[in-house]
């Protein structure tokens, strides 16, 4: 029997980073503890904060609303759940159901909307008829998310959105950009992402920032935590998941890696002079000219795309 | 979620789970095992035959 390091109850994780044996709730203890230092050390978010968590029915987020009540809802901060219903098949309406039946069990508020009430068109109307060569409808839906989640966030007077974003994404994302030699994204990622001062876009926050994928998976299934398991139909991410297996092989030869990738990135961003290097983008934002969100141009991309598509 | 059932062999007894998945080429950051439907830590190792459920929790 493989005994946990702090108890010696049986061990039912092992961390190979840190050659850590733990049972049920001594894990709990050190993934509820990371989460949290990750929280104070980032200055990701304070109780003067409106949060709004972004919540997709996915592992990720259905955690982090879960840790939302257990930790800061006791401390009397502010949150809610927000949902958008995509509109994909009844794929959507399978996680939507997921997770009004969790806020009902959490006593969380929860601000739901869709892509077709908020832009008026769902991304199964978006699916048949996109361009292609912009982007997977994955870019599409994307976009057309970050979208709805700000109206929403901006009807409701949040302050920021969390988002499940987890060591393993942000792992992918800052070598996607690297090796894409896109170094205006790359110093744009982080704990708390934007570095310009926007006034309608909300500042989108990643407490599991430091938090491996799998170890959310397995938070949720020893906590039985619900979760939607089968990803959207439309999923397509061929270069990310490139990226994914690249790092998971890296980290299975050399435990650690990812953690090392990403403390690497953040002393490079703290090094730079991210103004200088991103001095195009630093110029004064305008107002879209359809939908009056901040954007570098004159029509917002979100826009811009579905003006594309004369939707 | 994709499930699977893989069972040991002889010559892998007395080897970590972790060693053994690697020797199989699955990488043990994409998966979770269960024993009799017990969660288990894949620094176990067994002397015996034993059938265990590979959970993929991780888009593969
Ligand atoms: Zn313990």
């Amino acid at each position: 029997m493989v005994k946990c390091e702090k108890c010696k109850k049986e061990a039912l994780i092992y961390l190979a980073y840190g050659k850590h044996n733990f049972c049920k709730d001594h894990f709990n203890e050190f993934f509820e503890k990371r989460f949290k230092k990750n929280i104070r050390q980032h200055n990701i978010f304070n109780n003067k904060d409106y949060i709004g968590i972004a919540t997709s029915g996915g592992k990720d987020s259905m955690v982090l609303l879960y840790l939302f009540n257990k930790i800061f809802k006791p401390k009397r901060y502010k949150f809610c759940a927000i949902f958008v219903n995509e509109g994909t098949h009844n794929y959507s309406d399978k996680t939507e159901k997921l997770v009004t039946d969790f806020c009902k069990k959490l006593d969380t508020k929860l601000i739901k909307s869709s892509h077709k009430d908020e832009l008026g068109v769902s991304t199964q109307e978006v699916s048949v008829n996109y361009n292609k060569k912009e982007g997977s409808i994955c870019t599409y839906c994307g976009v057309m998310r970050r979208k709805v989640l700000n109206i929403l966030a901006n009807k409701e007077n949040i302050t920021k959105i969390a988002t499940g974003h987890n060591l393993d994404d942000e792992c992918q994302t800052v070598l996607m950009n690297l090796l894409d030699n896109d170094a205006i994204r790359f110093f744009r990622t982080g704990p708390v992402t934007g570095i310009i001062d926007l006034k309608e876009t909300k500042p989108r926050i990643k407490p599991f920032y430091l938090t491996p994928e799998k170890e959310i998976a397995a938070y949720a299934l020893y906590n039985d935590i619900p979760f939607y398991k089968e990803d959207c139909p439309f999923y397509k991410a061929a270069k990310r998941n490139h990226f994914r297996e690249f790092i998971n092989e890296t980290e299975v030869m050399h435990p650690g890696s990812k953690f090392s990738l990403i403390k690497s990135f953040l002393k490079i961003k703290d090094l730079c002079d991210i103004k200088k290097i991103t001095n195009k983008i630093n110029k004064p934002l305008n107002k879209c000219e359809i939908c009056g969100s901040e954007t570098s141009g004159k029509i917002c991309k979100s826009c811009q795309l579905l003006k594309d598509m004369k939707i | 979620m994709n499930t699977y059932k893989i069972k040991l062999k002889e010559k892998e007894f007395g080897k970590t789970l972790r060693d053994i998945l690697i020797s199989r080429k699955i990488n043990p950051e994409y998966i979770i095992l269960k024993e009799k439907n017990k969660f288990i830590p894949i620094s176990k190792t067994y002397k015996k035959e034993v059938e265990l459920e590979v959970l993929e929790v991780i888009k593969m």
